[in-house]
């Protein structure tokens, strides 16, 4: 692939997942409604809401850009850039089809779950430089929640690597078509527990957003943060699910493979189909306390992890020699 | 901690229960009534309009005689009244109601004896202005013409806060 070639296709997919992004916020808005009885975006672009991101973002775009007199002005500045950035640098690794993908490395795995990890710096570089108490509380929270999830979030990610043998994504997409690992018995199901779960809590979202607990800190790491610059948190945090979901159907749900058909039509279903997962776990629970939320990692997500990847490997072990 | 401990069957019980309730919400049709377009229908006797002094239907003549019960029953204190006499009645010199804290609890019109002071049925009746909301007597006299009555008139609803008349056997409330 020449240097011309993969910036197009590097522009395209950027685009791509930006357009994909905003149409999942109105569809989040839309699907939300519907859980709670609501009609949801409604008046731009009756009868639909259809252009409702289209409006979000010249609303964003159009709003003063802040910056706190006493707080730390480059790093404030660049905290949201990083976020997006590093958010985005994951795609580049996922194999959106069976034979399509922008970077084509054998460890992909390994790439994707170190810029995943990378966030948290970006997150709490903005809770810091915001020289606020509810954004620094947040920020240490998140640093907390995201560095301890990292764990099990990786373990889980391990367990299809360790039973197909590589950490390519296409030899594990390849290896799923004979079996989803999801329906590979006990360890799969246990690994996609784990792995949406601590996925939920790496995302911030709903039950486990403490990060910007609104009863508690206001608005969390992005208090300070107005205009496009807050956009590009919330963008960050969307590109993130999207990457979590994609990233759940193609370890776990066997990617392109399907009944009927072959190809990328799949991937975007069962992208969708975790992501309204997701919306549905959003609706229905409380947010968790501090305390459980750790307790939930440290004495059960881990553990459980833990145990997972020992029995995958075992498997593994006697099936490869 | 220990001691109220949920047991781990109340937890996956609630857990489904939460899934299943908001799934049923998905296919529910929303309960959102789209305000300007649909509108809902308002009950018979509603209040919370604004208000209304009346005229007589025949003489055109205007009920209140200043007889300042209203303005001494009004939990907010938002009415006064002037009175004066003359023609061998009396009559409201001035009258002010200030919306601004009116509770809309209908006492005034419940105690008026003429039904002089009523509601009126409807509730898109806003201003722009907070002058506008201290209504004077020719603001409230105009209100009449402009939007219909409510239900509740002073005289009906003292019918009804009066005991039956007839004896006490009729009344059911022999031998207790």
């Amino acid at each position: 692939m020449s240097f011309l070639e993969g910036f197009v296709q590097g522009i395209v997919l950027l685009g791509s997942v930006l357009g994909v992004v905003a149409y999942l916020t109105w569809f989040e808005r839309k699907f939300s409604g519907r859980l709670q009885s609501r009609i949801g975006p409604y008046w731009v672009g009756r009868p639909h809401g259809w252009l409702q991101p289209i409006a979000d973002g010249l609303k964003l775009l159009a709003k003063e850009d802040l910056t706190p007199l006493k707080g730390d002005g480059l790093l404030f500045n660049l905290a949201p850039v990083w976020v997006v950035v590093i958010s985005f640098l994951g795609f580049a690794f996922l194999p959106f089809t069976s034979n399509w993908v922008l970077v084509n490395i054998d460890l992909g795995l390994l790439y994707f779950s170190a810029f995943g990890s990378l966030i948290v710096v970006g997150v709490f570089v903005a809770g810091w430089s915001s020289n606020n108490k509810y954004a620094l509380i947040s920020a240490l929270r998140t640093a907390a929640q995201m560095v301890a999830y990292e764990i099990p979030l990786v373990l889980s990610l391990l367990v299809p690597a360790v039973l197909v043998g590589s950490l390519d994504f296409k030899d594990i997409v390849e290896a799923q078509r004979e079996g989803w690992f999801v329906f590979f018995p006990f360890v799969g199901q246990v690994s996609i527990l784990v792995f949406l779960l601590s996925a939920l809590a790496e995302g911030n979202r709903i039950p486990f957003d403490l990060p910007e607990a609104e009863s508690e800190l206001v608005a969390g790491f992005s208090v300070e943060y107005s205009g496009m610059k807050f956009a590009y948190f919330y963008l960050g945090e969307y590109v993130h699910l999207l990457a979590v979901s994609l990233l759940t159907s193609i370890l776990f749900l066997g990617g392109p493979d399907g009944p009927l058909f072959q190809g990328g039509i799949w991937v975007a279903i069962k992208t969708l189909a975790v992501f309204v997962g997701i919306l549905w776990i959003r609706w229905s629970f409380l947010r968790l306390r501090i305390d459980q939320m750790m307790l939930l990692n440290w004495k059960f997500l881990t553990p459980l992890g833990l145990l997972n990847l020992l029995i995958a490997g075992l498997w593994a072990s006697l099936n490869y020699t | 901690m220990r001691n109220n401990r949920i047991s781990s069957v109340t937890l996956l019980k609630a857990t489904i229960l939460s899934l299943w309730l908001t799934m049923k919400n998905l296919f529910r049709r929303p309960v959102t009534v789209q305000y300007p377009a649909t509108r809902r229908p308002i009950p018979e006797r509603w209040r919370g309009g604004t208000f209304a002094l009346t005229t007589d239907k025949e003489t055109g003549e205007e009920n209140c005689i200043g007889c300042k019960l209203c303005e001494r029953i009004c939990p907010s204190n938002v009415i006064t009244v002037e009175m004066e006499k003359h023609s061998g009645r009396g009559w409201a010199k001035s009258f002010i109601l200030d919306l601004q804290a009116c509770i809309q609890c209908e006492l005034c019109v419940q105690v008026c004896p003429t039904d002089a002071i009523v509601m009126v049925y409807g509730m898109e009746t806003p201003v722009t202005r907070r002058e506008d909301l201290i209504l004077n007597k020719e603001k409230l006299m105009a209100n009449e013409k402009l939007y219909p009555a409510a239900w509740a008139r002073g005289l009906k609803l003292q019918q009804l806060h009066e005991p039956e008349r007839g004896t006490e056997e009729k009344r059911g409330v022999v031998g207790k």
